[in-house]
């Protein structure tokens, strides 16, 4: 009996080896897929600054520390004002994470902020925000002390919202090929309360990733004209939402699009830029990039920059597609943030690397940013970069950090939510 | 490193599986089936290799544990099993190596398809760098993420249950035809390994984008069709694919027990009745089918029938020795 007792361990010993060998494999397999899983595919989100004042304060409506939209007062030593979902204006600091933001009933799990901050009310009471993670659209109070759902839409959300003139209506486009019309005075209960919308457009043909324009036309009156991911763009009346026309380019548009001069201008992923009439939709003219254009067009003074995402700035006439430049500035590094206009006149560009350079409009040629020594932030930057009447530049990177720079200088300092006072004294002594 | 993850594997692939989704009239979904099947036929070199290697370790089975019954001694063990090894020409790293190989390139069509659906913008962006300057493949993303009702970019109830269901019977089939011994511990690793894969690749596949799980579901189903041809068991039943139970013998399994307990291995199985080995023959219901199902005989049958000639002439001498 004892030999045999002694023989079974012997032979349970020899198997659970193998076992192990079995689950050691196993777990080879298991592990890497785990650790695949594991990868973020979370969305950071690209939310433009904004400038925007609180109690008469200068205050820098971003995305901040991943998934919050923060007013960030620069001039506080405490520089967060509120920050949704998270810190509400006046509430104390609790470690019950749990509160849910003043007026709403639940906490809010918001994941990537894409469009900028709208505006609505009177006097800019709220701002509207939208996530692409739950699909819901919130207006915050000014002063962050309250928030309330305006719709949820029950599809990611990445375009920008837009308030309509009367700063009231905003139009919401969505990942699932709609586009709402909401009064945000009395905004639906859900999307199914159709009774509720002003409009609701559904017959949009791809889905909308970037934020849509509003733009005046003699015809049709106001026109949304919004981008889709199938090429379509369409453009729909503001006051009942049907279509006015289509145009259809080759491939997905994923910018915004931006309107001046009874044109409206968008790139997209057949490499092709084009500008299209506001009034019938035909197509005026196109001009060929060097790889996917995704930056949002910046449209001013009668020219057209955009960069695509070999690295390449273009400009062109905005009435005729003339190139304004002798070749493409080459910023040797991806692009998605829009250029941006200083004061100075001086066409600020942010690659995705994060390196700041800075463009003659008139010429293409380089005024600041040594490609040898690169200025840039720590992290990527996708969103386009706020200037501020001082002409400080602020950068949101990718990670929700905030830095602050000036064309010309040879520092870029971050100011959230770590401070470089120091930094930041010689930026203002180099402009001195 | 870098660039032979990258740009030999990975964004191949990725352009590869692009081009698929055009020439099926932008279906991604059909894409990512054609796709993961073609990668497993590029593999099913290194997957024959491997099922023939799992095999010839059932078949030594019986040998290996009556080695271990008979040397106490760990060493000594070691070495009777690496001479065992050499006498039949089994290599032990041939069922990992095939294994390992196949890892990566799994791995990387996980990455592929997770790239290439672009859930985010940002996966986009990221996936802008990896395509190819050609404007067929360019322009045609994003990629129609809409297959028979899923949207392949969002996560998907009813496939994570498919996939559960498939990988449950890839590793039911797998178990049979692996599992030889009947013990307590094999038996009960098995037993979790059967519940708990299934629950865990249907977890993942609830977390992650739907394209994913078509990739797991097709990558299950072509596995299980790949050990069902290979190993041909024949008595598979209605019952045994909905019940829990393990594989019952089949009647040629049950024949060649009869005639094996006719020859020297039979001998030795009953010299050690009311061992687990006795269960191993009666419980091997797919190498009975392989051996003896068909009129080829294979070399695995020819193998075997080779070694029991020499354990016959050998086996007193050998058995001396052990005791």
């Amino acid at each position: 009996m004892r030999r045999r007792l002694g023989h079974c361990r012997g032979h349970c010993r020899g198997h659970c080896r193998r076992d192990r060998r079995w689950l050691g494999i196993a777990l080879l397999a298991v592990i890497p897929l785990l650790a695949a899983c594991t990868i973020s595919n979370d969305p950071d989100g690209w939310a433009q600054p904004i400038a925007a004042e609180i109690d008469g304060r200068p205050v820098i409506i971003a995305r901040v520390e991943d998934d919050l939209i923060g007013a960030i007062d620069l001039d506080r030593a405490d520089a967060v004002v509120w920050m949704f979902p998270g810190v509400a204006a006046g509430r104390p600091e609790s470690n019950d994470d749990d509160r849910p933001f003043p007026g709403l009933d639940a906490p809010v799990d918001a994941q990537g902020f894409y469009g900028a901050p709208a505006t609505i009310g009177a006097n800019d009471d709220e701002f509207v925000v939208a996530d692409h993670n739950e699909g819901v659209v919130y207006a915050i109070r000014r002063d962050g002390s309250s928030a309330r759902v305006l719709l949820d839409t029950g599809a990611p959300v990445i375009a920008g919202v837009v308030a309509a003139d009367d700063a009231r209506t905003i139009f919401v486009a969505t990942t699932d090929e709609r586009v709402y019309a909401i009064d945000t005075e009395n905004p639906p209960l859900d999307v199914d309360d159709t009774g509720a919308f002003v409009w609701v457009a559904d017959a949009i043909e791809g889905r909308v990733w970037g934020t849509p324009a509003l733009a005046r036309s003699e015809a049709h009156g106001p026109l949304l004209i919004v981008p889709t991911m199938s090429g379509h763009v369409t453009a729909l009346r503001a006051s009942d939402g049907a279509p006015a026309w289509t145009f259809v380019s080759g491939a997905g548009v994923a910018s915004d699009v931006a309107v001046d001069g009874g044109l409206a201008f968008f790139g997209g992923f057949d490499r092709t830029f084009y500008a299209v009439d506001i009034e019938s939709g035909d197509l005026r003219w196109r001009a060929q990039g060097a790889h996917w254009f995704w930056t949002n067009a910046l449209a001013v003074n009668g020219a057209v920059y955009a960069g695509d995402l070999h690295g390449a700035v273009w400009a062109w006439d905005a009435r005729t597609g003339a190139a304004l430049w002798p070749a493409p500035f080459q910023a040797g590094e991806r692009i998605r943030a829009q250029p941006a206009l200083t004061a100075a006149g001086e066409l600020v560009i942010i690659t995705r690397e994060g390196t700041l350079l800075a463009v003659d409009p008139e010429s293409g040629a380089r005024l600041w940013g040594d490609p040898e020594t690169p200025l840039r932030t720590s992290n990527r930057v996708l969103a386009t970069p706020l200037i501020l009447d001082d002409g400080s530049l602020v950068i949101s990177d990718d990670q929700g950090v905030l830095w602050r720079s000036r064309v010309g200088a040879g520092r870029v300092c971050q100011v959230y939510p770590e401070r470089n006072l120091e930094c930041e004294r010689l930026l203002d002594a180099d402009r001195g | 490193m870098s660039f032979i993850w990258n740009d030999l594997l990975v964004n191949p692939m990725i352009n590869a599986l692009i081009t698929m989704s055009n020439a099926m009239l932008d279906n991604f979904g059909l894409a990512i089936i054609a796709f993961t099947i073609f990668i497993r036929l590029v593999t099913f070199p290194l997957t024959i290799k491997q099922l023939r290697t799992t095999r010839a370790m059932q078949e030594m089975q019986p040998q290996m544990q009556e080695i271990q019954k008979k040397y106490k001694d760990p060493k000594r063990r070691q070495q009777e099993m690496m001479k065992l090894y050499r006498e039949v020409g089994f290599n032990p790293l041939g069922c990992l190596l095939p294994f390992a190989v196949q890892i990566p390139i799994w791995i990387a069509l996980f990455h592929v398809i997770r790239y290439t659906v672009g859930t985010t913008p940002e996966a986009l962006l990221d996936l802008s760098r990896r395509l190819y300057d050609w404007h067929y493949i360019t322009e045609s993303v994003p990629l129609s993420s809409n297959f028979i009702g899923i949207d392949l970019a969002e996560r998907s109830i009813p496939l994570a249950i498919l996939v559960a269901v498939a990988t449950f019977y890839q590793q039911k089939l797998s178990t049979a035809t692996r599992s030889q011994v009947k013990d307590d511990r094999q038996a009960a690793t098995n037993k979790m390994m059967l519940y708990m894969m299934p629950l865990l690749f249907g977890w993942f596949t609830m977390t992650v984008p739907s394209g994913l799980g078509l990739y797991w579901f097709t990558t299950s189903v072509v596995a299980i069709l790949q050990s069902y041809l290979y190993y041909k068991p024949d008595n598979i039943t209605w019952r045994w694919l909905v019940s829990m139970e393990a594989l019952p013998p089949s009647a040629k399994a049950r024949q060649r027990i009869a005639a094996a307990s006719g020859d020297g291995r039979g001998a030795s199985a009953g010299k050690s009745a009311g061992t687990p080995q006795k269960a191993t023959v009666s419980q091997d219901p797919v190498a009975d089918g392989a051996a003896g199902g068909s009129g080829s005989q294979s070399a695995a049958a020819r193998r075997r029938r080779r070694r029991r000639r020499r354990r016959g002439r050998s086996g007193g001498a050998r058995s001396e020795r052990g005791d």
